[in-house]
């Protein structure tokens, strides 16, 4: 088994072998930036349990699997395969990264609405690299503000890995005013080389003042060996913009997820966020939103549907830092065999953010008597001015409905079928998109249908 | 048509029903009345096999087969169905995709061919119509929200849509006013055929002015206690079940 130590050693000597390739290397702002991450990450190390932020997803338990990092000249992948591995494509702009790099022969991007940029964060670092600067350069995301004052880098140390060695994912501009008709779709696929793979997507979204845009990230792919998926996406939500931000992570049982979500929001803006994930033998989604100005609007949503030995955690923290804001978060679990499922959602309320309101709900149903779910909503309110709401549940499915369907002569299979799509159904058509929400139920029916 | 047999069942060790014998021929409709707690549901809910009752004894006989050993979709598929006492309700699933889902497992399982979308509204209208229901329950989720009557009125709604064979109808009548009472009435007359028998469980004679039952039985503790005519409605009306029931209930 690999140690902390030579996991350090060895992120170091790879960040030395590949940081005059990455895009922008010759940024200064940015090498130091790279550099200082690194540094970070060496510092902090993985998470461990004993970090509260991740007291739900032991990285160590893995560590000796811990692979390479992805190359460009990764396997072939046929196109077929991604369509396949889509389910259905939805009409959207489209850009295939597969570990993490771009691939412009699976991409579709199509044609492009006056106001809107879908391109890479090495184009963009040559053509615009001040906006570059401005968005990705700034670590904001790098460290947790404790109440105490503290601030701590510990949670954050997957994020500066991510910032230090990621290649550069899709940079996505939308200018002021403009409301792309189609979403856009970003598709990361992993294919897993001899000895595994790392991969560090990265993706940077920027909604222009008053814009609107829809995002759809998917996460697919998976082969025999380990591999690990460290993902970073970071948004911007400018004043008066909306924002509708999906991701369905679903690689392999083989796959090794983790994500940070940063999203900042402008006053008066609007950011409605989905995470539907059934994928990862261990999968942490993390979405953290500062709502900077007045009046933000916030939507955080998750369903995670697990079975076998299926390790899902999700993390949550809104931060309310400017007055009138609202915040709105259903997630919901489906926990089947072995699965064990993790839901720590944290709102807080600065003391400025007066007028805040704030609702939490986390449920979980419990398909097997293996299944296991945490659970615990939280409320930090720092002034009086709130109304604020959180609850959680976990139980299994409701007898009584299961016989009432199954009395109209609806089979056991269909009838757990209508109760769970009913369940998971209700954070599905909170989505402001109607062609997502019909996504999404797709994969719910493929997941469903693969029960053993 | 439906026989059962020296039927005991237990619910929580709780003795229920202590020898329930009845034989309800083709076309048949019986009433079963009797005083609170007297086992009337625990007898509907084991007809259309419902977990949860330990048979201790006896056995229930449906076209020649025992029913015991099916399950409650199997039932279903035969041609049972049950008008909840207490209709459930089903958060985030709509009445329409309830209704055709059930209707098409049956007749999928009774070799008819399934309804289409279109073949299916055009059913569920005529029977809306019927039962003086509007079309918006349809999309309304299974029973959330609704009021008494309007839990009633969907099981009869259902049960018109499933086209049983032998319906059991668990105080189907509690809980509607004047009018509702006769429309939904009329829905299950219209219902009554020669080859479709049916079970109505009810605590006033008042509903069997409407439909006129073929027999009463008295439930009381467990047993048959009394069977008759309809005319033995109209005694118990007037002089209660103290005769049966008396203080050891
Ligand atoms: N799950 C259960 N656990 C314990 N006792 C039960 C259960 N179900 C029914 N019983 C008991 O069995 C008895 C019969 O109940 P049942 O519901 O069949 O009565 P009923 O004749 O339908 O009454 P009502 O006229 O009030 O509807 C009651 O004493 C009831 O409390
Ligand atoms: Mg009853």
């Amino acid at each position: 088994m690999l140690t902390a130590k030579s996991h350090n050693d060895f992120y170091f000597e790879h960040f030395g072998n590949i940081k005059s390739d990455l895009p922008g290397a010759k940024l200064q702002w940015l090498s130091r930036a790279r550099t200082e991450a690194i540094e970070r990450f060496l510092d902090c190390g993985y998470p461990t349990m004993n970090v509260e932020e991740w007291k739900h997803t032991n990285l160590l338990k893995q560590s000796d699997s811990f692979p390479v990092m992805g190359e460009p000249s990764v396997n072939e992948v046929a196109e077929r395969d991604i369509e396949a591995l889509l389910l259905d494509s939805i009409p959207s702009h489209r850009m295939v990264f597969v570990n993490g790099f771009f691939c412009q022969r699976l991409s579709d991007v199509g044609a492009l609405p006056a106001g809107l940029r879908l391109t890479t964060a090495g184009e963009m670092l040559v053509e615009q690299p001040e906006l570059m600067e401005e968005h990705w350069g700034q670590p904001w995301g790098f460290l947790e503000h404790r109440l105490s004052g503290e601030e701590d880098p510990k949670p954050h140390s997957m994020v500066a890995l991510n910032m230090a060695l990621s290649p550069g994912g899709p940079v996505i501009h939308v200018d002021r005013d403009v409301s792309p008709e189609l979403p856009i779709h970003l598709v990361n696929v992993v294919v897993s080389e001899a000895s595994g793979v790392m991969s560090q997507p990265r993706t940077l979204l920027i909604a222009g003042e008053g814009s609107g845009v829809t995002l759809l990230e998917t996460y697919i792919g998976g082969g025999v060996q380990p591999h690990m998926v460290n993902a970073l996406t970071q948004v911007r939500v400018m004043k008066g913009a909306t924002v509708r931000h999906y991701k369905h992570q679903g690689e392999g049982s083989n796959s090794f997820h983790l994500a940070t979500n940063l999203v900042r929001l402008d006053s008066g803006s609007t950011y409605s966020g989905c995470v539907f994930s059934n994928g990862g033998g261990i999968s942490r989604n993390e979405a953290r939103v500062r709502l900077e100005g007045q009046r933000g609007d916030c939507t955080l949503d998750g369903i995670y549907l697990g079975r076998g030995q299926q390790h899902m955690d999700n993390w949550t923290r809104v931060d309310h830092v400017a007055p009138y804001g609202e915040t709105r978060e259903m997630y919901k679990g489906v926990l089947d065999e072995k699965a064990e499922g993790a839901f720590q959602g944290k709102v807080r309320i600065w003391p400025e953010a007066i007028a805040s309101r704030a609702q939490q709900l986390n449920k979980n149903l419990l398909l097997s008597e293996d299944a296991r779910a945490f659970s615990k909503p939280e409320l930090e309110i720092l002034n009086d001015d709130v109304q604020c709401a959180h609850g959680s549940t976990i139980g299994d499915l409701d007898q009584e409905c299961l016989f009432y369907l199954r009395s109209r002569g609806v089979d056991e299979f269909v009838a757990r079928k209508l109760l769970i799509e009913a369940f998971v159904g209700e954070v599905i058509d909170r989505a402001p998109d109607v062609p997502i929400r019909a996504h999404f139920r797709k994969l719910f029916y493929q997941w469903f249908s693969q029960a053993s | 048509m439906l026989e059962i047999m020296d039927l005991h069942a237990a619910v929580d060790g709780k003795q229920v029903l202590r020898g329930v014998n009845l034989k309800i021929g083709p076309g048949e409709l019986h009433a079963v009345m009797g005083p609170n707690g007297s086992g009337k549901s625990t007898l509907a809910y084991v007809l259309s096999g419902r977990d949860g009752y330990d048979i201790e004894r006896g056995d229930i006989i449906y076209d020649g087969k025992s029913l015991l050993e099916l399950a409650p979709e199997k039932r279903a598929e035969e041609g049972i169905f049950l008008a909840f006492q207490y209709p459930v309700e089903i958060p985030g699933v709509s009445n329409a995709t309830f209704l055709r889902t059930a209707v098409n497992c049956v007749r999928a399982a009774r070799g008819q061919e399934e309804f289409s979308a279109t073949q299916f509204l055009k059913e569920v209208r005529m029977k809306l119509k019927a039962l003086e229901m509007t079309e918006e329950v349809l999309s309304r989720q299974v029973n959330v929200g609704f009021s008494g009557g309007e839990k009633k009125r969907n099981e009869v709604l259902q049960m018109a849509m499933l086209e049983p064979r032998f319906a059991v109808l668990d105080e189907t009548d509690s809980g509607l006013d004047i009018d509702a009472l006769k429309i939904v009435a009329d829905g299950v007359n219209k219902l009554r055929r020669s080859d479709r028998s049916m079970l109505i469980i009810t605590h006033y004679q008042r509903l069997l002015d409407y439909i006129v039952p073929d027999k009463v039985h008295v439930l009381a503790k467990g047993r048959i206690v009394r069977s008759g005519g309809k005319e033995l409605a109209v005694e118990l009306e007037e002089k209660g079940y103290s005769e049966f029931s008396g203080a050891a209930l």
